[in-house]
């Protein structure tokens, strides 16, 4: 794009012009709002925001809608009303921040002094989410962030916690100036809902007039189905087989994977005993491989190593013993397509030629020069997201996809995935190299997030993570647990929830084990811009101001570094505060801001913050003035907020080395041994602490392998009188349901044929005599909502898909009533939750029944 | 003096709606008016089915049958190709609208004009500008964002546009972009057989 | 598939209802072209008060539906401005010079010669009104919009449908006794515009089935779909079958004038609403099929 394109862009009107960014979503666009007397009255993209070059999604382009709502609480409310329940009138008054503050901050005190686990921290304000946990941590609860509400129905869990044990990566790039050849599965990069949608949209249709070939499995024929090269109808959740049928074509019948690679860059040469843990060095301590040329082991980073093999069995100090690599193609030798295609309906022969596709377009052996280093190109990705990932078997399909990038050589290289990782870029601070385990594996940053929760009994959190050490969010599960804490083991009650953006009615589950759950607790504090389904319950609301008067300040890219600014354009509208000044206040109130434990300190750690440019401990700040000592510390002191305010933004490419292999030579894992250890440490501890029989709870450790393998989804042998399998889907108008209350994407969602509808296919359909336009009752052994049939050609035929995005029962006129909850049918229990990773399924069985008389019309 | 046309990319666009918002907020259009639509359709069977997203405005036809059906002279052709509607001119008998075969044009209603985003009675004194900015009883459509072009900005469905599918350009100039593509890429206008001869084309179909 | 079909309001692929054109506008249609037809058909055997209610029904029943139609109806003396180019702006001259040399005309009849030039002002308010009764439907069939409009048979059907109108209130007004002399072939001639209502009926039908996708839905709105039973009811039924009973049985009793005046102008207003209701634009585009990209 040449710079006067790009000067093309660039907005005039009469007004004044705000530099801010967006929030409507996690991925922070660069934004322009007009503002005149006083009032914004347009947003545009900002085009000086390198990574978008000012193009802006519908959401973004809507936002004002957001801030000129009717419906925004204007002044702290406190309920009157002693009964709380779906629909019931909470009788809320008006009352003074003061008061409101107090009484929470009082109910803080007292629960900080007994037991802080009795907070649930539910924390989900995605431009600022890490910043808002570590308000939870510093008051002590293991209950924070995605704690009751959860995201495990939204987020594809297993993507961040997977993707950051194999390379670093929170989140997954594919590299579209290199990639030719892309396969997506369950994910619409590209297309809309997803990270960066807006470059990435620009970079794949760039990447596509270049010839790349697209590919995409998905049950619906969503955006990207319908705009790819070839669509492959999968069955819902069993994406993990198509994955082992194609693994078994690349290690089996193509053996095409990049073996020099695996031989000096991953863990797969590392030799294997019978207990499928690493055969060590007794003198070192270091694994062992087997050298073929010198005929025996050596420590895997032995200097005059020639050869490691890759297959075989060894007799290693008496053991037998396997490369990791062998190991792998032990396990999936029975997983052929033919076996893929009989689970996952796919059939063997696109299997098989999808796989050879995608091996010959990776171009093993291939390197290409960017700025006179040459780098390994492997021009094919894999990628995979919530559609593959949030199921039971989600975290075993995602290591499946890691399976088959680091048999490629395709993690952070040119062409293929490049990761985003957890380092001090995100908020300001320079590009970190991934550090290096003694076992010569990656060790992945985790600033501000959890890798691994440590046994304890009795249980702390409620989400269960002591039962589940790897699994990123379980909040789903904290309504369930508290209703019934002895029966897990805990030696608490919650008694208190506080809600930041977010609403449980439409993230979690089973809908009366939710309002059971939150009518159980004492108080019930809401953080909100609008009143909302979870509102009915709240004991306290606190009205938060809208994006577009707050301050933020964030670097959401993947390969840039610097900063870009979301600050208010206009003084926040009625009595509202911005949710993290909010935050401050009550942990100053409660006691807990100041000092060595304080939120201060907690958000020192998070942001990275260091002297000269770092929070006092013995004082309250504004969230801005955090902000600005933020700017400050990681600019070396050349840029405050105010810079930002004026200019934007600073983000600007990070160089080549920055941004590929980042790992250097800290190997990947083909045998995911930190999977294998953190099961095998879990099954001891349930042994010891006899969890089973005090508790009678069957905590699965058998996902915890080194490799995956099949396992079927609980939707697949359940309940055969509710004959589809019902998904949900976002889609390119819709953040989760937040966005239902906007009126300009509302309109526009309504006059899509399918979007607000039950969507299934137009052959199933005729064979079961439902036609387009039918009201019908959708019927699962959790739920029974309305909803209207949409016919399609472009749906897996046992499958009925549902958008995210609708289905809202708030006060909210626009939101009210308009299309169907997925969610509802989804039960909140331990088998229907992946403990490995974190994850729900979300695939339930529903049968579709058409509505008569009053029912059928109403809608 | 440049002849305006743009070119779509059924190819680029994934019916993102965006332009569609863009177009909204540029225009201050009431809930129910679109200047810009992007019709979706579903072509094949299963599982050998595509979708294709179908992105829509004013054509600005050469021989435009709107300026034709005008009796009031309040359609026009602007020197640079745009079709203009001038708004103290139009006295709303949609002769226009019935001659556009591509409904691309819209009679302002007087309730929908004075609506807010949220409807009127209820939104709030400080929604500016949103409110009653056309001439109720006009007939209304597309002209480019003329006030853009005339500040030397592309329309703000083509500025904002995530994969680029809209490219905007002087016609007359053989080496502007959409020119190049009509060229290089086979260019067709929607429904040559009504014989509008529009300045919109489309690529990649 | 079930290929493009009616999509409303939503933003799928296919065709739309026209909906500029509603009843207000038919019912102006209807007005202008009746009594520019009673005019014509009076000409036959002229009397003042039945030349005077043809022009009031085209000088105030058009105007009134014109104006309820009407945007800004206070601009709506603008409509003449562009006779070069636009068919509403002949027709608003057609009505202008129709409503003059029609006074003039009405007033030397009633006067019996005393207005001077009275055989002009006959030619003049004749040929005008032919405009009146026909530009209407050239303003429908000189766009390419509309498929079923977009043919040469609008006009004809609007002269035919004016003819029609006047005969039938001709039939009644003479059978009150209130032409100049007795017209005994009215009958005849209503008989005879009634047989082309029906050739011509058949003829839009048939231009229609064989013209494009669009002109072919709306055939298929009218003789299967939502608007069939007003089409064979009013239009063929009461419109064209029961005049030719009524006339056929007893055009001279003043009960067989009414039953087939009635029968003819209630098919008359059907028709004129109808053929804006089953009006569609066409998709913009259509995949697999004619002259469509792939």
């Amino acid at each position: 794009m040449s710079a006067a394109e790009i000067a093309d862009r660039r907005e005039t009107g009469n007004g004044q012009w705000v530099r801010s960014h967006c929030q409507q979503c996690f991925n922070a666009c660069g934004i322009r709002v007009e503002v005149v007397d006083g009032n914004p009255v347009r947003i545009r993209g900002d085009a000086d925001d390198p990574n978008t070059l000012g193009h802006l999604c519908a959401r973004g382009l809507a936002g004002l809608a957001k801030f000129y709502d009717p419906q925004r609480i204007r002044t702290p409310l406190i309920r009157t009303n002693p009964e709380k329940g779906r629909r019931v009138d909470p009788g809320f008054r008006e009352a003074t921040w003061d008061e409101a503050l107090d009484l929470i901050a009082a109910k803080l005190r007292k629960i900080r002094a007994d037991n802080p686990n009795k907070l649930i921290a539910s924390l989900w304000p995605y431009e600022k989410y890490v910043q808002s946990s570590a308000w939870g941590s510093a008051f002590g609860t293991a209950n924070t962030g995605f704690s009751f509400s959860g995201v495990s129905n939204q987020c594809a869990n297993p993507n961040h916690f997977v993707g950051m044990i194999t390379h670093g990566a929170l989140v997954e790039f594919p590299d579209l100036t290199h990639c030719r050849y892309l396969i997506l599965l369950g994910s619409e990069y590209g297309f809309g809902a997803n990270q960066s949608f807006v470059r990435a949209a620009r970079e794949l249709a760039d990447a596509r007039d270049r010839g790349l070939k697209l590919v995409v499995v998905d049950p619906r024929l969503s955006v990207a189905a319908g705009k790819a090269d070839e669509w492959l109808p999968i069955k819902p959740a069993t994406d993990l087989a198509f994955l082992l049928g194609f693994i078994h074509v690349l290690v089996h019948e193509d053996r095409s994977y990049d073996a020099t690679w695996l031989r000096k860059g991953t863990n797969a040469p590392y030799l294997l005993g019978p207990d499928r843990d690493f055969v060590t060095d007794p003198d070192t301590g270091k694994p062992l491989v087997f050298d073929e040329t010198a005929g025996k082991a050596r420590p895997y980073d032995y200097p005059a190593l020639d050869q490691p093999a890759l297959e075989g069995t060894y007799t290693v100090g008496g053991v037998a013993c396997i490369p990791a690599f062998q190991h792998l193609v032990n396990e999936i030798r029975d997983n052929t397509p033919e076996w893929a295609e009989s689970i996952c309906d796919i059939p063997a022969g696109t299997i098989r030629r999808v796989a050879k596709e995608f091996a010959e377009a990776s171009s093993v052996g291939a390197t290409v020069a960017i700025d006179g280093v040459d780098y390994p190109l492997r021009p094919a990705c894999l990628l995979s997201y919530r559609g593959l990932q949030a199921h039971t078997n989600g975290t075993l399909a995602m290591m499946a996809q890691e399976t088959v990038m680091v048999l490629m050589g395709a993690l952070g290289v040119p062409g293929g995935l490049v990761a985003k990782s957890m380092d001090a870029r995100r908020f300001g601070g320079r590009p970190q190299l991934m550090a290096k385990g003694p076992d010569g594996i990656v060790r992945p940053h985790a600033t501000g997030w959890h890798l691994y929760t440590e046994f304890s009994y009795p249980p702390k959190s409620l989400e269960l993570r002591d039962y589940g050490p790897l699994a990123l969010d379980m909040g789903h599960l904290v309504p369930l647990t508290m209703l019934e804490p002895e029966k897990y083991g805990f030696d608490y009650s919650p008694e208190m929830l506080l809600i930041y953006h977010s609403n449980p009615f439409t993230n979690a589950g089973h809908h009366e084990i939710v309002s059971r759950a939150l009518k159980q607790l004492d108080l019930v504090v809401s953080i909100n811009i609008y009143l909302d389904e979870s509102t009915d319950y709240a004991d306290v609301v606190l009205p938060e101001s809208t994006y577009l008067e707050r301050f933020n300040l964030i670097n959401w890219t993947y390969d840039m570094q610097g900063l870009q600014v979301g600050q208010p354009v206009v003084e926040p509208r009625y009595d509202t505060r911005d949710g993290m000044d909010i935050l401050i206040e009550l942990a100053d109130r409660a006691g807990f801001l100041q000092g060595e434990d304080g939120f201060n300190a907690a958000l020192n750690r998070t942001l990275g913050l260091s002297a000269p440019h770092a929070l006092s401990l013995d004082r309250k700040y504004s969230y801005a003035e955090v902000l600005d000592i933020q700017a400050r510390c990681h600019s070396g002191g050349e840029r405050d907020l105010k810079w930002y305010m004026e200019h934007g933004n600073d983000l600007r490419p990070v160089a080549p080395d920055e941004k590929y292999r980042m790992y250097r030579d800290a190997r990947l894992p083909l045998y995911f041994n930190s999977i294998k250890a953190a099961g095998d440490e879990l099954r001891r501890n349930l042994e010891k602490y006899r969890i089973a029989e005090r508790h009678g709870l069957q905590i699965d450790t058998s996902p915890y392998q080194g490799v995956p393998f099949w396992q079927p989804s609980p939707v697949h042998g359940e309940d055969g009188d509710y004959d589809f399998y019902v998904i949900s889907y976002k889609s390119y108008m819709t953040t989760y349901s937040d966005t239902a209350t906007n009126p300009l994407l509302m309109a526009l969602s309504e006059r899509d044929p399918n979007l607000m509808r039950v969507v299934i296919n137009a052959h199933t359909a005729k064979k079961k005599g439902l036609r387009d336009g039918d009201v019908v009752w959708i019927e699962s052994r959790y739920a029974r909502e309305r909803g209207v049939v949409g016919l399609t050609e472009g749906i897996h035929p046992e499958t009925a898909a549902i958008s995210g995005g609708f289905g809202r029962f708030s006060r909210h006129p626009v939101a009210d009533g308009k299309g169907t909850l997925q969610n509802a049918h989804l039960p909140i229990d331990l088998a229907h939750t992946g403990m490995l990773g974190g994850t729900m399924e979300t695939v339930a069985r529903v049968r579709l029944v058409r509505a008569r008389g009053k029912d059928a019309r109403e809608h | 003096m440049a002849r305006w046309g743009m070119v779509f990319s059924l190819a680029r666009c994934i019916g993102c709606n965006a332009c569609v918002v863009a177009c909204k907020t540029e225009n201050r259009l009431p809930d129910d008016i679109y200047f810009t639509r992007t019709f979706v359709e579903e072509v094949g069977d299963f599982p050998s089915v595509r979708r294709v997203y179908i992105p829509t405005l004013c054509n600005h036809c050469e021989d435009a049958p709107c300026e034709k059906a005008c009796p009031s002279g309040a359609t026009y052709t602007r020197d640079d190709g745009i079709v203009m509607v001038d708004q103290d001119r139009c006295i709303g008998c949609s002769a226009c609208a019935v001659a556009c075969p591509y409904d691309a044009r819209s009679m302002i209603e007087e309730p929908s004009n004075n609506r807010g985003l949220f409807g009127g009675a209820e939104a709030p004194a400080a929604e500016p500008d949103v409110v009653d900015r056309w001439r109720a009883g006009t007939v209304v459509k597309c002209d480019f964002c003329s006030r853009r072009v005339d500040q030397g900005l592309s329309p703000a469905c083509v500025a904002v546009c995530p994969t680029e599918a809209r490219i905007f350009g002087d016609l007359d100039d053989p080496d502007s972009a959409p020119s190049r593509l009509v060229r290089s890429r086979n260019g067709a206008p929607p429904l040559p057989e009504k014989n509008t001869k529009p300045k919109v084309f489309y690529i990649d179909y | 598939m079930t290929g493009p079909a009616m999509v409303g309001d939503s933003f799928r692929l296919g065709y739309r209802f026209q909906r500029h054109w509603d009843v207000a506008m038919a019912s102006a249609f209807f007005f202008g072209e009746l009594g520019a037809g009673l005019f014509v058909v009076a000409m036959l055997s002229p009397a003042w008060p039945v030349l005077a209610l043809g022009l009031l029904i085209t000088g105030i029943g058009k105007p009134w539906f014109h104006l309820t139609h009407m945007g800004v109806p206070q601009k709506s003396w603008r409509a003449i401005l562009r006779p070069d180019r636009s068919w509403t702006s002949r027709g608003l001259v057609g009505i202008v010079v129709f409503s003059g040399a029609g006074v003039l005309y009405t007033a030397a009849v009633a006067t019996d010669g005393l207005v001077p030039l009275g055989e002009v002002w006959r030619i003049v308010a004749f040929l005008a009104a032919l405009v009146v009764m026909t530009y209407q439907g050239f303003a429908m069939s000189h766009s390419t919009a509309i498929a079923i409009w977009s043919t040469a048979l609008m006009p004809i059907a609007s002269l035919l449908y004016a003819l029609a109108g006047g005969a039938a209130l001709m039939l009644v007004l003479e059978g009150l006794g209130l032409a100049a002399a007795a017209l005994p072939a009215l009958p005849a001639i209503g008989l005879g515009v009634t047989v082309a209502l029906l050739v011509l009926q058949a003829s839009l039908l048939h231009a229609a089935h064989n013209g494009t996708p669009g002109a072919k839905l709306s055939a298929r709105l009218l003789l299967r779909g939502r608007y069939a039973p007003a089409y064979y009811g009013l239009v063929l039924g009461a419109g064209i079958a029961l005049p030719l009973i009524a006339l056929v049985a007893d055009g001279q009793s003043l009960v067989g004038r009414i039953v087939a005046a009635v029968g003819l102008l209630v098919g008359f207003y059907a028709f004129r609403v109808l053929i804006f209701k089953v009006g569609v634009y066409e998709p913009v585009m259509r995949f697999g099929g004619i002259g469509a990209p792939r």
